[in-house]
């Protein structure tokens, strides 16, 4: 939708795509990190089950926000 | 868990108090709800407004998206900090691990035989009344060795360290050789 000449499709493309490459590296890191991370395994688990589930639903409705945009 | 030695035991695990992080979460979800306000309350304009409203609503929704994330990530690093930071007393030591962020953890390791204080500062009436405060362990050398704040029930905490204490020096006299002239 680029009604008044700002490119808002344009802009929240950038920004999605932004967003998701660093979430990618963020979690590639985060990854690695909490396998090292010996001490208290379930609790490690827990952090990231809360960490994954919260980002992975905010993501979703972030594409759901752009896909409305592109129609 | 952590590695302990021959002989030695686990006294206690001690965690944060769960007030201030939950202070914290209150303040992101404040940040989280606001701008939800002003999108629905955008839906009440008079109807020449509504069609700029209209045009932007989608990519407002989007930056919405953004703006909870950027959120999320700070609930997380605090919620790592909080459940991940543990005190550890056993018969022979004191280690503090410390998340700090989401990438870091700082691990300190403290013998009992080295502390000479145990000071417990309980600040204003919020800590006086949910029982938390700040645990300094001081050795021998000027600067405190160890600082932890938001410690549940420090006093208990305190008692444990001084007994364990006690008891661990009292070990160490007694299986040293006796001293002669």
């Amino acid at each position: 939708m680029e009604v008044s000449g700002f490119p808002q499709v344009t802009v929240a493309g950038i920004i999605f795509l932004v967003v998701i490459a660093c979430f990618a590296v963020l979690s590639v890191i985060l990854n690695h990190h909490w396998s090292h991370y010996e001490l208290e395994k379930n609790r490690r688990r827990k952090v990231r089950r809360v960490y994954y589930s919260g980002a992975g639903a905010i993501l979703v409705m972030m594409l759901v926000a752009f896909i409305f945009l592109l129609i | 868990m952590i590695q302990l030695g021959v002989g030695e035991t686990l006294l206690a695990a001690e965690r944060r108090h769960w007030l201030p992080i939950t202070l914290e979460s209150v303040g992101l979800l404040s940040a989280a709800i606001f701008p939800l306000f002003i999108l629905i309350g955008a839906e009440f304009l008079p109807a020449e407004t509504m069609a700029v409203v209209n045009e932007y609503r989608a990519f407002a929704w989007f930056l919405y998206a953004v703006w909870l994330l950027a959120l999320w990530m700070a609930f997380a690093i605090s919620i790592t900090n909080y459940y991940l930071d543990v005190l550890f007393v056993t018969s022979r030591r004191l280690i503090d691990v410390e998340q700090i962020g989401l990438f870091s953890r700082d691990t300190a390791e403290l013998h009992l035989d080295a502390i000479e204080d145990i000071h417990v500062e309980i600040k204003g009436l919020i800590q006086s009344y949910f029982n938390y405060g700040k645990l300094q362990v001081q050795t021998s050398s000027e600067s405190p060795e160890f600082t932890l704040k938001h410690v549940r029930d420090p006093h208990r905490v305190q008692e444990i360290i001084s007994k364990a204490r006690l008891t661990a020096t009292g070990q160490a006299t007694a299986s040293s050789p006796p001293s002669v002239g």
